[in-house]
C-alpha cells in the first residue's frame, strides 16, 4: 500500500463502521428489508468494497463484492429470503470483525483522520447541489455612493433572481418613493452559495459591506443536504473554550462599565455579543450527532442478547435522528447498554419488545426504554430494601410505589434474584444513575408488576452548558449544577435535630442528614446564626443537606471540566469564568457525598 | 460573450470616450446614436447585446427610448449614463427596466465593471 494511503484509514475506518452500522440496523428491523432496503444494504456493500480497494485490503474488497453479488441476487427477487438473512447477518460480522482487526493492527498514528484531504480520489467526494438555504444579508452602500435608492433597487432585483425574498428591508415602494436609504436587508431562501455571493456583492466598488448570515436549517432540510467535514474534536473543544472565553470577557466589559471604569459602552459591543453566543451556539452545534450513533449497534448487540438467553427480543427504536452532544452520546453508551441488558435479564420472560423512544422536550432529549416483561413490584424491593440493612423498615413504609422503584437504584441493592452472565457484573442501576447525573442526566423507573418496567432517561442535549447555583462558603465562591440539587431552603437553626450524634433534618418528609462544606472544603465554619442556607442533594440514592453560607444566584454558564493535575482533586468537577473573569469551581456533589460520613456534630 | 454593445448619447465627446473604454476592452460597439428615436431604430437593426443609454437627449429621452426598447425585447440590457443630481430620473430608469447605471463624468474601471456585469 502507498504510504499516503495510510492517512485515509482513520476515514475509511470510520465510514465502513457507519456503513455496517446502517446495515446492521437494516437486518435488524423487526421485518426484513424491503427493496428499498435492500438497495441501501447494496450502497453500504458497495462503498466499503470501493474503500477497501482503494486501501488495498483485497480480502475485504473480495468479501463485499460476494456480498454486493448476493444482494443484487436479492434484489432482482425482491425481497430477501430467510435463510438469506442469516448469511447476511454472518457476513456482517465477518465484515466487521476485519474492520476492526485492521483497527488494531496499528494504533491510530496522530490523528489524520481529519486533515482536509484535497487530493482524496474525486470520485470519493460526491458533487453535492447547493442544499436549499436561507440566509440573512445586510448590504451597505459604500459612501457617496450616488443614487443610492436606485441601486438598492437594483441590488434587491438581483437578490430576488437568486432566491425568494422573506423579507426585505427598505421596501421597493420605500424605495420608489425616495426615502433615503443607504443599506439593504433581507432575509432570503434559495439553492445559492450565498457565501460566494456575499464575497462577490462585497468586492464591488459601489458596495462598502456586506453581512451574511446563514441561518440554521431546520432538520429536514439539513437531512436532505447531507454535507460534511470531518473535524478532529480536540478542535472543536478548543472552539467551543475559545469561543465561550470571548463571551466571559464580555460579560467583564459590562462588569466594567458598572463599575464606572467605562462611561459607556459602544452599542456594537451588544451586537458583538449576540454575534459571540450566535458563534457559541454554532460550535456547540457542530459537536452534536444523532442518536442513531449510538442505537445503530443496539438490534445487533439484542440480537446477541437473545440468543445468550434463549429469549426472544425484539427491538423497536423510534426517533434516533434527535442530535444531542457527543459527550453525552459517550457518556450514555454504557448506561443503556445496561438498562437494555437488564430488561433483557430480569425483564422479559420468554418473549418480548424492548421499546427505545427517544423525543425532545425543552432543552432535554427524553429516552425510554420500556419492556412488556414481568415488571417490577414495589412491596418487593422495599422488602429487599429492609433485608439489606439499606434503609429501615420504618423509612420503607414511607416510600411510596414511586420512590420504591427507585431503591434498585442504591448502591448494593442487586437488582435480580439470580446473578447471571449477562447483568450479574457488579455494575448496579447505581452506576447508572451516577453516570447519568454525572453530566446533568436524569433517571426515573416507572413499573407495573406483569407488564413491564419503563426507564425514563431525562439527557441535556449539551454537556458543556449548564445552570449553575453560585454559592459562598467560607471564603470560595462555589458553584452546583442546578440538575444535581433537590431543593435550596433557609432553615432556622432550631429545627437541626441530633439524632445519635448526627445531625438531620426534615424536609418534605424526609429525615436528610446535614453536611458541613465548611469541614469538607477545610474551611472555618460560621458560628451562632441563627438560620441554615442548605442546599440539598441527592446523589445515588443518598441525601444529604450541605450546609454553606449564602446563595449568590442562578446563572447559565460554560462549564469546562478540570484538566491534570487539578481532576485529581475530590468533590470539583470543573470551572467556569465569571464576568469578573473569577475563576469559580463547579463541585460534585457525587463526589462530596461519597467521600464525607454523615456529619457528627456539625457547629453551625 | 455577449459583448457587442451599443452607444447613445447626444454628445460626440461622451460616444467617443465610452468607445474608447469599450474597444479598448474586450468589447465591440456596433452603433451609435445621438438621441431616443435613433436608439430605437439602431436597437431593431443591430440588436446588440448592451445598450449604454444617457438620459437627457433631445427629440426623444433615454427614459422614453428605453420603454420602448424594453416593450419589443424585454431582455434587452440597457445601462444608464446619468449625470450626477438626476437621481429621481435614474430611480425611474431602473423602474422601467433598466439593467444598471453608470454616473458621469466616468471612471473607466466602474463602467468596465459594470458592463462585464451584465455582459
Amino acid at each position: 500500500m502507498a504510504m499516503d494511503m495510510e492517512k485515509y484509514r482513520e476515514l475509511f475506518l470510520q465510514e465502513s463502521r457507519e456503513h455496517l452500522e446502517t446495515m446492521n440496523r437494516l437486518l435488524s428491523a423487526g421485518q426484513a428489508p424491503d427493496t428499498a432496503g435492500i438497495d441501501e444494504l447494496f450502497r453500504g456493500a458497495h462503498s466499503i468494497k470501493g474503500m477497501a480497494a482503494s486501501m488495498g485490503f483485497s480480502d475485504l474488497a473480495e468479501l463485499t463484492h460476494e456480498l454486493e453479488n448476493r444482494l443484487s441476487a436479492f434484489r432482482t427477487l425482491g425481497r430477501i429470503p430467510a435463510e438469506g438473512l442469516g448469511a447476511l447477518h454472518r457476513a456482517l460480522d465477518f465484515i466487521e470483525e476485519r474492520i476492526e482487526q485492521i483497527a488494531s493492527v496499528s494504533p491510530t498514528s496522530p490523528s489524520p483522520c481529519a486533515e482536509a484531504s484535497p487530493t482524496l480520489p474525486e470520485a470519493a467526494i460526491p458533487e453535492s447541489k447547493q442544499p436549499l438555504q436561507t440566509a440573512r444579508l445586510r448590504i451597505e452602500l459604500a459612501a457617496h455612493e450616488p443614487a443610492a435608492a436606485a441601486r438598492l433597487m437594483l441590488l434587491q432585483r438581483e437578490l430576488a433572481s437568486v432566491g425568494e425574498l422573506l423579507e426585505i428591508k427598505p421596501t421597493l415602494q420605500e424605495l420608489a418613493a425616495g426615502e433615503d436609504h443607504r443599506y439593504l436587508e433581507a432575509r432570503i431562501r434559495g439553492a445559492k452559495d450565498f457565501q460566494a455571493l456575499s464575497l462577490s456583492l462585497e468586492a464591488r466598488p459601489e458596495i462598502a459591506s456586506v453581512h451574511l448570515r446563514v441561518e440554521q436549517q431546520r432538520r429536514a432540510d439539513r437531512v436532505q443536504a447531507q454535507e460534511f467535514a470531518r473535524v478532529r474534536t480536540r478542535v472543536l473543544d478548543r472552539l467551543i473554550d475559545l469561543s465561550a472565553e470571548m463571551i466571559a470577557l464580555r460579560f467583564r466589559l459590562d462588569d466594567d462599565c458598572c463599575n464606572g471604569r467605562f462611561e459607556e459602552l459602544p452599542p456594537e459591543l451588544d451586537e458583538l455579543g449576540k454575534l459571540l453566543r450566535e458563534l457559541h451556539g454554532e460550535i456547540l452545534q457542530s459537536r452534536m450527532m444523532p442518536l442513531s450513533q449510538l442505537t445503530g449497534r443496539l438490534p445487533r448487540q439484542i440480537r446477541d442478547l437473545g440468543e445468550k438467553t434463549g429469549k426472544q427480543l425484539r427491538l423497536e427504536i423510534e426517533g434516533d435522528h434527535l442530535m444531542l452532544d457527543r459527550g453525552v452520546l459517550e457518556a450514555m453508551s454504557d448506561p443503556l447498554m445496561h438498562i437494555l441488558r437488564n430488561a433483557a435479564d430480569h425483564g422479559i420472560e420468554k418473549s418480548g419488545t424492548i421499546e427505545l423512544k427517544a423525543r425532545r422536550q425543552g432543552d432535554r432529549v427524553i429516552l425510554e426504554i420500556r419492556d412488556d416483561g414481568r415488571g417490577m413490584d414495589p412491596e418487593t424491593l422495599r422488602q429487599r430494601a429492609v433485608d439489606k440493612g439499606l434503609i429501615s423498615p420504618r423509612e420503607a413504609s414511607r416510600l411510596d410505589d414511586s420512590e420504591a422503584l427507585q431503591l434498585i437504584c442504591r448502591p448494593g441493592f442487586s437488582t435480580a434474584g439470580s446473578i447471571t452472565a449477562l447483568s450479574g457484573r457488579g455494575v448496579g442501576m447505581d452506576v447508572v444513575r451516577s453516570a447519568l447525573e454525572k453530566f446533568g442526566g436524569e433517571l426515573q423507573i416507572s413499573s407495573t408488576p406483569g407488564a413491564g418496567s419503563c426507564f425514563s432517561l431525562a439527557l441535556p442535549l449539551s454537556a458543556a452548558v449548564v445552570q449553575l447555583l453560585l454559592l459562598r462558603c467560607g471564603a470560595l465562591r462555589l458553584a452546583l449544577p442546578i440538575t444535581r440539587i433537590q431543593a435550596a431552603i433557609k432553615l432556622p437553626t432550631s429545627e437541626v435535630r441530633n439524632q445519635a450524634g448526627r445531625l438531620i433534618i426534615e424536609h418534605r418528609n424526609q429525615l436528610i442528614p446535614l453536611l458541613s462544606l465548611h469541614k469538607i472544603l477545610g474551611q472555618s465554619s460560621p458560628q451562632g446564626a441563627n438560620t441554615l442556607n442548605l442546599v440539598i442533594c441527592s446523589v445515588g440514592g443518598r441525601t444529604a443537606a450541605l450546609v454553606i453560607d449564602q446563595f449568590e444566584g442562578i446563572r447559565e454558564a460554560f462549564i469546562k471540566p478540570l484538566s491534570y493535575p487539578l481532576n485529581r482533586l475530590a468533590g470539583l468537577s470543573a470551572t467556569s469564568i465569571l464576568g469578573s473573569g473569577e475563576i469559580l469551581f463547579v463541585l460534585d456533589p457525587d463526589e462530596l457525598l461519597r467521600a464525607q460520613p454523615p456529619s457528627r456534630g456539625v457547629t453551625t | 460573450m455577449a459583448n457587442r454593445v451599443m452607444i447613445v448619447d447626444d454628445a460626440l465627446f461622451m460616444r467617443n470616450m465610452l468607445r474608447d473604454i469599450l474597444s479598448g476592452n474586450g468589447f465591440e460597439v456596433v452603433a451609435e446614436a445621438a438621441n431616443g428615436n435613433e436608439a430605437v431604430e439602431q436597437y431593431r437593426i443591430h440588436k446588440p447585446d448592451l445598450v449604454t443609454m444617457d438620459i437627457v437627449m433631445p427629440l426623444k429621452s433615454g427614459i422614453e427610448a428605453l420603454q420602448e426598447i424594453i416593450q419589443e425585447d424585454p431582455d434587452a440590457r440597457v445601462v444608464m449614463c446619468s449625470a450626477l443630481g438626476q437621481e429621481s430620473l435614474v430611480m425611474e430608469a431602473v423602474q422601467s427596466g433598466a439593467r444598471d447605471f453608470i454616473i458621469k463624468p466616468f471612471d473607466e474601471t466602474r463602467v468596465l465593471d459594470v458592463l462585464a456585469r451584465q455582459s
